[in-house]
């Protein structure tokens, strides 16, 4: 099934392609790929701190989706969903990989511990948001991206990170305070 | 090593040599094992048969200790400094019908403590204590007990019961139509069943998670600040008992059963309207730092507080 | 009310609240006099207010190359997903089974079923739709025969080809493809996760009945008794889910009953031998 290439281009709402890409049709998907894949390599990356596991992670949400996209009821828009299943892809790749991960840095507010480099990575000249950002601790780091780059709620990420919205409160400021002192050097 | 290579040579010599008899000497050698070979810190010890007892002790010797028999059928016995193997030998002459040639065994083995263990009975009941080491532990249709694991431990029986204590490490302990009983343990936590009973005790964890679909759930242990505990009962009743000063947010649901937290004073979050929705509690207690869900589908949920005089008594 | 002079430490408490706006009137004016006359607490918030603008400001980034390829490569192949679980290693199925390469196959009409000590893991918590399934909910098949869906293209891993799922729809616009949101009769198909789980179950199923003769009697009636316990949860909760679809109580409920039959299918599916 090819569309005539020299059609006008009408912009559908992704409404249209979700329904055509849930019964199987593969270009519908990949519009909706097209249309979406920067916000989610950028939720991936900026996540897992790493631009090669955000693309990897990427593949897996779109994936992902297209396996779930059949049970996506339209109760939100279409890239409220995908965000959120986004999220959770991340969040699991992450339990999968290493058995002795511990679970205890994301959790612990008042444990000044420092991502797995070991060192104090935020005492370097002069970087960039983006930079520390990927230099936070895991759980500083989710809980930020999720809250002040996605714009999710406390409440949304506690229900997605498996804590409390108390905790993801304070994660979110921990994130913010290291970042400050990241930044003003 | 010298020993186990003679049993090893003489097995080869009965396998080849099908119409040789041997010597009484010779025979006993195949059904019986009586040898200690020396084992690595940390080496791996391999145990398996079809029925019989398999029963493992760790001591503070740098040796393993084999002592085996088996009623018909042949034993196979392997060692070098790294690992160990005992293990029923199944290719006899009479292929297709070697199992059923085969009789009990009995296993008693002593192990370096550290040392790493791989235990499997199909009818048989599996035993070890005090290995201090990794453990992975099933049996088909007998029981499966361990105690004193370090790392991680698994236990897994389908008709048998499970049982596992003393395990400073992860745990996952399984069973389909037995109970699951765990009493102390740290690290992660995770214990299933289809339709056998759970019973969770002194535990102390960050991480636990425990399913049945037919069967009632038992929990007795902290609740770390920061931990996340998840209990799930299709049809059966959960019952959680935790220290009365724990910090958690729970988030509780059935579809038929009655929840009820007796001891603790509920507080409701802030700024949030969460009460009660068909059947479905959000509460906080202490700082709310945990997190704690549990879900039925027809069966009550009750959460005690250890320090409390109302607490029942389990059985 | 006049609120004293509120210290650096009092605010650095109020802080995170201050800045989700959830403090109260009194405390909110506190911190607010005492950021008048604090420049280090007053810069603290400015700075920490900047990042926040500019956390939320922050542009996409962009793929250092397409990565559609590799998601069309792996839509394409109709594999059903499991998540690994590499250092979990099924032993009975090398040792007792004495199946070469730890591997069952099962060629059953036409189909091809891999069945690897490997593949022996938890499959991913899927929610499943409402739709009451008629995926049959059987015990432990005693006849082979038990299609429940004329399923010719089964996930196998050396098979390409075309996806599986639109065998069991129709175009689009008709059966189970289309979300609920735009279908305006309630779905009676079986939905999409019902025929991953379905699939897979009966694949699970025939493996077992395949092997059932070698497997010990005992065993096997404790199994099929379990089976009938799952079964009858699945039922309960497809019952109580049909009435109440939002309900992620009941959603829940149904996916890890599914689970655990898939579970124990497989269990069942690598038992060892008794003959």
């Amino acid at each position: 099934m090819q569309a005539a290439s020299n059609a006008v281009r009408v912009p559908m709402g992704d409404s249209t392609d979700v329904a055509l890409a849930a019964g199987g049709d593969r270009q519908a998907f990949e519009r909706l790929y097209r249309t979406h894949a920067n916000r989610v390599y950028s939720l991936c990356t900026r996540m897992s701190g790493s631009r090669s596991k955000g693309e990897e992670l990427t593949q897996d949400v779109f994936v992902r989706t297209w396996e779930k996209l059949p049970q996506f009821r339209g109760e939100s828009a279409f890239s409220t969903w995908l965000h959120r299943l986004a999220v959770n892809v991340v969040l699991n790749a992450r339990k999968t990989e290493g058995t002795q991960a511990s679970r205890t840095d994301e959790s612990d507010v008042g444990d000044e511990r420092w991502d797995v480099a070991g060192h104090a990575p935020m005492h370097i000249e002069r970087m960039d948001l983006a930079d520390a950002i990927a230099k936070l601790p895991a759980g500083a780091r989710r809980v930020f991206v999720l809250h002040d780059v996605e714009g999710f709620k406390h409440e949304e990420i506690a229900e997605l990170c498996g804590i409390t919205s108390g905790g993801s409160k304070a994660q979110l400021h921990r994130a913010r305070l290291l970042l400050r002192e990241a930044l003003e050097r | 090593m010298k020993p186990s290579h003679l049993v090893i040579a003489v097995a080869m010599l009965m396998v080849l040599a099908p119409g040789a008899k041997g010597g009484a000497q010779d025979y006993e050698r195949r059904t019986r094992i009586d040898t200690t070979v020396r084992l690595d810190r940390g080496g791996a010890v391999d145990l398996s048969l079809i029925s019989g007892k398999i029963r493992v002790t760790g001591w503070d010797r740098q040796d393993v200790r084999v002592s085996a028999t088996i009623d018909r059928g042949t034993l196979r016995f392997d060692a070098n400094s790294s690992r160990v193997t005992l293990s029923v030998d199944e290719s006899e002459d009479n292929r297709g019908h070697g199992r059923h040639n085969v009789g009990d065994a009995r296993y008693e083995v002593s192990v370096p403590r550290g040392s790493r263990l791989i235990l499997e009975a199909v009818s048989g009941d599996v035993t070890a204590s005090g290995s201090q080491g990794e453990i992975e532990a099933t049996s088909v249709s007998g029981d499966v007990d361990v105690s004193g694991g370090v790392g991680e431990v698994s236990v897994e029986s389908v008709s048998g019961s499970v049982h596992a204590a003393q395990i400073n490490g992860n745990l996952r302990a399984e069973s389909v139509s037995g109970d699951a009983r765990v009493e102390t343990v740290t690290g992660n936590l995770e214990a299933t069943s289809v339709s056998g009973n759970i019973r969770l005790i002194d535990v102390k964890s960050k991480d636990v998670r425990s399913e049945t679909v037919s069967g009632n759930i038992i929990y007795t242990g902290s609740i770390d600040p920061g931990g996340k505990y998840s209990f799930d009962a299709h049809s059966g009743t959960i019952r959680l008992t935790i220290p009365p000063g724990a910090g958690a947010h729970f988030s509780v649901e059935t579809f038929s059963g009655d929840i009820s937290a007796p001891d603790f004073p509920v507080t409701v979050q802030p700024g949030k309207i969460r009460g009660r929705r068909e059947g479905r509690m959000e509460f906080t207690i202490g700082d709310g730092r945990a997190r704690v869900d549990a879900q039925t589908f027809s069966g009550s949920i009750v959460i005690n507080s250890s320090g409390s005089t109302t607490r029942r008594e389990d059985e | 009310m006049t609120n004293s002079n509120m210290t650096c430490e009092a605010f650095d408490a109020a802080l995170p609240d201050y800045l989700e706006g959830t403090l109260d009137e009194s405390m909110r004016a506190s911190v607010e006099m005492h950021l008048r006359e604090c420049v280090r607490c007053a810069g603290l918030v400015r700075d920490l207010e900047n990042i926040r603008e500019e956390a939320a400001a922050m542009p996409d980034l962009v793929p250092s190359k397409d990565l559609w390829k590799g998601i069309d490569a792996r839509i394409a192949a109709p594999v059903i997903p499991l998540s690994a679980r590499p250092e979990r290693q099924r032993r009975f199925a090398p040792a007792w089974v004495g199946i070469a390469a730890a591997a069952l196959v099962v060629s059953t009409a036409g189909i091809t079923y891999t069945l690897t000590s490997r593949s022996l893991t938890k499959p991913e918590r899927r929610p499943v739709a409402v739709a009451p399934s008629t995926t049959g909910e059987t015990q432990l098949p005693l006849d082979t025969g038990s299609a429940t869906q004329p399923s010719n293209t089964i996930a196998a891993a050396s098979k390409g080809g075309s996806r599986s799922l639109p065998e069991t729809r129709g175009p689009s616009g008709q059966r189970g493809g289309i979300p609920a949101s735009l279908a305006s009769q309630p779905q009676n198909e079986p939905s999409h996760s019902d025929a991953v789980y379905g699939k897979e179950i009966e694949m699970l199923q025939r493996v077992v009945s395949e092997r059932k003769a070698q497997l010990d009697p005992s065993t096997v009636a404790i199994i099929e008794k379990n089976l009938q316990i799952i079964d009858a949860a699945i039922a309960q909760s497809r019952a109580a889910l049909a009435k109440d679809p939002a309900s992620m109580l009941l959603s829940d409920q149904l996916t890890h009953a599914l689970d655990k039959k898939v579970e124990l299918l497989r269990t069942a599916a690598l038992l060892p031998s008794s003959t």
